[in-house]
């Protein structure tokens, strides 16, 4: 009996380990997190574009990045401020 | 009937003699050339249908190395992140129409729509309840931050593509090792 019921609860699909690539990842708990990779990667893309030697590179896409992050939370805490008190 | 008289012609004064300095002669040696225009800027497509083709390859193309290799690295790595987070159904031409044509500025995204086609295709044709899908369908999350990725990777490859077809190549001479 509990032979079967495991054998009912455990589809093809579930007992499959997660495929890189065909199936999408768990992200959930750091999706806030993943706004880092994208931002650095604009700015490295941005200032290489600018024709900033390789050697000053770090420096000038480092404070863009943070420049980024900066309005980025600048406008999440206006938007918390407007849906809180509009 | 009168003749006409002579002019007295104005007798110019004495020639006094004056130390006289030789007469500069110009300079013997030939005059300086302008200093070099800066190269025009070259319209290079190929470079730039390189750089569609595989991002980077366009700058490395035109001697641009250390610029091509941060720019691979840079965008590579954001669409293949995306790949990754969201699986291939972030690449959907029938169905997300509007992000494709942001991933579409990188050219292996057609690459990942076919074989993605492909796959659906076979599982339409087997239809074997036992096996599992070929892929999982992003949704969610895992969706929109796969697509954003790899959209935002296109994009700023299309901003390459403009780049390079302005840019002018890097002459030989400025080209180092690492470089």
């Amino acid at each position: 009996m509990t032979r079967g019921r495991a054998a009912q609860n455990t589809s093809p699909h579930t007992m499959l380990a997660l495929r890189p690539f065909l199936d999408p990842l768990p992200i959930e708990p750091y999706t806030t997190l993943l706004v880092l990779p994208l931002v650095i990667a604009i700015a490295v893309v941005y200032k290489t574009l600018k024709g900033h030697p390789p050697k000053k590179l770090p420096r000038e896409a480092g404070g863009l990045v943070l420049q980024i992050l900066l309005f980025l939370s600048a406008a999440y805490m206006l938007l918390v401020l407007i849906e809180t008190f509009a | 009937m009168t003749s006409p008289q002579p002019q007295p012609t104005p007798t110019s004064p004495a020639p006094t003699k004056t130390p006289t300095t030789p007469p500069t002669n110009p300079p013997t040696t030939s005059p300086q050339p302008d200093p070099p225009k800066p190269p025009a800027a070259a319209w290079s497509p190929a470079a730039a249908i390189a750089a569609w083709a595989f991002p980077g390859l366009g700058h490395l193309l035109l001697g641009y190395r250390a610029q091509a290799l941060i720019l691979a690295i840079a965008l590579t790595g954001l669409y293949t992140a995306g790949l990754l987070i969201g699986g291939l159904g972030v690449v959907n031409r029938q169905d997300h129409r509007w992000p494709f044509v942001g991933q579409a500025m990188i050219a292996p995204t057609f690459l990942v729509d076919l074989y993605r086609n492909r796959l659906d295709q076979h599982a339409t044709t087997t239809q074997d309840p036992n096996q599992p899908p070929p892929y999982t369908k992003p949704l969610g999350k895992p969706q929109t931050i796969g697509t954003l990725y790899t959209a935002i990777a296109g994009m700023l490859n299309a901003l390459l593509i403009l780049d390079l077809l302005h840019r002018t190549p890097k002459p030989p001479s400025h080209l180092a090792p690492g470089q």
